[in-house]
C-alpha cells in the first residue's frame, strides 16, 4: 500500500490542485497498487513518517503564513522524511514552507509573476508545461534546481533555474493540476515511487491526458 | 472647466460610436480617463442615492432586480447594464447621465463594479450603499487569489458607507468584525440540496479570521457559502438581517419574512440576487409591500441563458464563465437537476477574453462529477481545449462512451442533434455562442 498525505488540504488548495492527488491515486490504481490518502491540516495530529508521499499545494499569502507557522512543529520529521528519500511534491508558493529545512530562503515581493511556463527536466525527454501565479520568490538557493526554464520564469526573475530537487523532494512554483497536465512527469514520479517500494512499474496505454498534453504542446509551444 | 470638457467629450464620442454602430460603452470613458481627467468621478454632483455592487459573481443579476424595484417605486435609475463595469465603462455611463456641468440627472446611480477597479472608480467619493455579493476564486490569472480581491474591495470602504453583505460568505462576512458604519446582512436558509462537506477540498475560506480555528459548518450551499461558526465563538454567520427561507427552486419561490417571493430562475444564484436586492431596497427604505409587489407582480425576465428549438430539440444555453468554478458548478447542478434524457455541449476556444494566457487549473475546481448522471446521454466537447475537458471528465468518472469529441465547431449542432435524443444543454464560453447561434439561425 502507498500512503499519501495531502497536507494543508483545506488551506493550501488553490487552482485545482486537488487534482494532483487524484492523478497520483488514479495512476497508482492503474498499477493495481492499493492507495490510502489522508487529508490533514492545522488542527490534526500528523505522523509524517507514516507516509510514502506528501503533497502540498499553494495558497494566499495569509493561508501560507498560517501553514508556515504550523509546519515548524513538523520540521524535524519532514527533514528525516526527505533524508530517507521519501517523496514530497510541493507546488506553487508552498515551496516556501520548506525554506527552513532545505537550503534556500524565501520572501514576498511587490509584484506578481504570472504566466505560462515551459521547462525541461533532466530525467525525462518531454517538456514540462504549467502556470505560475505568485508574489514571492525563493533566493540564495544552494540546492539542485528541479527544472530548467525554456519559456517563462525561474524561481526568481531572470534566473533560468526553477524549483528544487533534493533527494525525492520535488518543489516547483508551477501550480494547478501539474500531474494531470504532464502525464510523462506523473509516470516518472509514480515509477520511481513504486520502485522505491520494490514494486515494478507497468507501462500503461497512453490515454486522453497524453493527447491533451501533446495538443497543448502543438498549439501553445510549437505553433504559438 | 475640466468637468465640462470631460462630459462633452464623453457625450460626443458616445454619439460618434452610435453613428458608426460601435460599442460605445467603454471607449468614451477611456478617452476621458487617459487624456483629460483621471479623477473625473470625484467631481460629479451625485444624486441622493449611489449604490455600488461588486462580487465574484451575481452582481449583474442583483443590479437588474434592484433597478427594477427602485423604478417601480418611482425612482429614476442609471445602471451600467452593458456589463462594462470597469473604470472606463463607469466613466462612460456616469458622464452620459450628467448635465454638461456635472450634475447627475437620475435619482439613483446604481453601478455594477469590477472588483479590481473599485479603487479607481471610488477614489474620494464613496458610494452610499455598497453591496458585496460574494468573494470566491475567479479569473486566477488576473486576480491572483481571492485574498487579493478582498484587499481591493475593502480598500474603498470607510465608515460612511452602508455595507450590505452576504452573511453566508465568510470571506465577505468578516467585514462584520471591522466595519463601524451601517451594515446589513442577507443570506439563504438551509436548502434541501445543501452538502455537509465540500467534495473537492477547494473552498476559499476555512479558518476563523480571529483565532484561526477551523470554522464548523452546519451546511454548505456551495463553495464556502453556508452556515459557519467558529468553535471559540469569535466569528459566525449568525442570523442575517434578511433571510430567504423555504427555498423551492422548482417552483421558483422563496419566502422572505414569511411572504412568498418569486425568483426569476430556478437556480440558487437567482435566490441570492433576489434576497440581495431585497436587502438593498429595504435599506433605502422602500417598503416591504412595494418590494414584494415589484418582484411578484411585475416579474423580471431572466436574461441569463437562452432557450430555442433546433431540429426538434430544445436547446438551453446556460451562461457559464470560464475561470469561475462556481459559475460552472451552478451550470452543472442545473443540468443535473433537470429531469428526462439530456445531453450536454462543452467547449471554448480561448480561456479568457481579457488575456492570452491559457491556465486550465480552474477545470479541476468544477464539480463536473455532477454530470456523471444516468439521464445524460452524450457530452459533446469541442474547441482547442477539448482533450483537456475530456481528461477532466475522465477524472469525474464519466463513461467514455458518452463523450463525443467534435473537431469542426460548425458541425457541432448537427452532430449533436443527430446523435442524441432529448434536450441539449450548452455550457460554452462567449467565444462560441455566435457560432452556435448563427448555425441554428437564432
Amino acid at each position: 500500500m502507498i500512503k499519501i498525505l495531502h497536507l494543508y488540504y483545506d488551506l493550501l488548495n488553490l487552482y485545482g490542485e486537488n487534482a494532483n492527488v487524484r492523478a497520483l491515486v488514479k495512476s497508482l490504481e492503474e498499477q493495481e497498487v492499493k492507495v490510502r490518502v489522508d487529508f490533514k491540516s492545522l488542527e490534526d495530529d500528523i505522523n509524517i513518517l507514516d507516509y510514502d508521499f506528501i503533497y502540498v499545494g499553494s495558497g494566499s499569502y495569509e493561508s501560507l503564513t498560517l501553514a508556515k507557522d504550523n509546519i515548524k512543529k513538523l520540521s524535524k520529521d519532514i527533514k528525516k522524511f526527505i533524508d530517507d528519500n521519501k517523496y514530497i511534491l510541493s507546488t506553487g508558493n508552498s515551496i516556501e514552507l520548506f525554506d527552513n529545512i532545505l537550503n534556500y530562503k524565501s520572501k514576498r515581493v511587490d509584484f506578481r509573476i504570472v504566466g505560462e511556463q515551459v521547462y525541461t527536466f533532466d530525467n525525462i525527454d518531454k517538456l514540462i508545461i504549467g502556470f505560475q501565479n505568485r508574489d514571492s520568490v525563493i533566493y540564495d538557493v544552494k540546492e539542485t534546481p528541479l527544472f530548467q526554464v525554456k519559456e517563462g520564469t525561474g524561481y526568481e526573475p531572470n534566473i533560468l533555474s526553477e524549483g528544487i530537487k533534493h533527494n525525492n523532494f520535488y518543489g516547483t512554483y508551477l501550480l494547478g493540476p501539474i500531474l494531470v497536465r504532464n502525464p510523462y512527469f506523473l509516470e516518472y514520479i509514480v515509477k520511481n515511487l513504486l520502485e522505491s517500494k520494490n514494486i515494478k512499474y507497468k507501462k500503461i496505454k497512453e490515454g486522453i491526458s497524453y493527447t491533451a498534453y501533446e495538443e497543448f504542446i502543438k498549439n501553445f509551444v510549437l505553433n504559438k | 472647466m475640466r468637468v465640462f470638457i470631460s462630459i462633452l467629450a464623453n457625450k460626443l464620442i458616445t454619439l460618434i460610436c452610435k453613428i458608426f454602430k460601435k460599442n460605445g460603452t467603454q471607449f468614451p470613458g477611456s478617452f476621458v480617463y487617459d487624456h483629460i481627467d483621471k479623477h473625473i468621478l470625484d467631481k460629479i454632483k451625485y444624486p441622493k442615492y449611489t449604490i455600488a455592487v461588486t462580487g465574484s459573481s451575481g452582481k449583474g443579476s442583483a443590479c437588474i432586480l434592484i433597478k427594477h424595484i427602485l423604478e417601480d417605486a418611482g425612482y429614476s435609475v442609471a445602471l451600467n447594464e452593458s456589463g462594462s463595469n470597469g473604470i472606463n465603462g463607469s466613466i462612460s455611463m456616469i458622464l452620459n447621465n450628467c448635465t454638461l456641468f456635472g450634475r447627475f440627472k437620475k435619482d439613483v446611480l446604481l453601478l455594477e463594479c469590477d472588483e479590481r477597479h473599485l479603487k479607481l472608480i471610488w477614489q474620494k467619493k464613496k458610494p452610499d450603499f455598497f453591496l458585496i455579493t460574494n468573494i470566491t476564486r475567479d479569473q486566477p490569472t488576473r486576480h491572483g487569489t481571492p485574498q487579493v480581491v478582498y484587499n481591493d474591495v475593502t480598500s474603498i470602504i470607510d465608515d460612511s458607507i452602508h455595507l450590505i453583505i452576504n452573511a453566508d460568505d465568510p470571506f465577505v462576512s468578516r467585514l462584520k468584525l471591522t466595519h463601524k458604519g451601517k451594515l446589513t446582512t442577507f443570506g439563504i436558509d438551509k436548502m434541501k440540496d445543501d452538502i455537509k462537506k465540500p467534495l473537492l477540498n477547494n473552498i476559499d475560506f476555512a479558518y476563523c479570521p480571529i483565532c484561526h480555528k477551523k470554522l464548523s459548518y452546519a451546511y454548505y450551499h456551495y463553495g464556502h457559502l453556508g452556515s459557519f461558526k467558529c468553535p471559540n465563538n469569535d466569528f459566525e454567520r449568525g442570523i442575517p438581517d434578511f433571510v430567504a427561507t423555504d427555498i423551492d427552486l422548482d417552483k421558483q419561490n422563496i419566502k422572505i419574512n414569511n411572504n412568498d417571493v418569486y425568483i426569476n430562475k430556478n437556480v440558487i444564484y437567482a435566490a441570492y440576487a433576489t434576497i440581495a436586492a431585497y436587502a438593498v431596497c429595504s435599506s433605502i427604505k422602500i417598503s416591504e409591500e412595494k418590494i414584494i409587489d415589484s418582484l411578484n407582480n411585475d416579474k423580471v425576465p431572466n436574461s441569463l441563458g437562452r432557450e430555442f428549438t433546433y431540429k426538434n430539440h430544445k436547446i438551453i444555453m446556460l451562461e457559464t464563465k470560464n475561470e469561475n468554478n462556481l459559475s460552472y458548478y451552478q451550470g452543472c447542478k442545473y443540468i443535473h437537476d433537470q429531469k428526462g434524457l439530456k445531453s450536454v455541449i462543452l467547449g471554448f476556444e480561448r480561456v479568457s477574453k481579457r488575456y492570452k494566457e491559457s491556465d486550465l487549473s480552474w477545470l479541476y475546481d468544477i464539480n463536473f462529477e455532477l454530470l456523471d448522471d444516468k439521464n445524460i446521454d452524450k457530452i459533446f466537447i469541442f474547441g482547442r481545449f477539448k482533450y483537456d475537458l475530456a481528461t477532466r471528465l475522465e477524472y469525474a468518472n464519466i463513461d467514455k462512451s458518452k463523450i463525443v469529441l467534435i473537431d469542426n465547431p460548425n458541425e457541432l449542432m448537427d452532430i449533436a442533434v443527430s446523435k442524441t435524443k432529448g434536450d441539449i444543454y450548452t455550457m460554452i464560453w462567449y467565444d462560441m455562442v455566435d457560432t452556435i447561434m448563427n448555425k441554428v439561425g437564432v
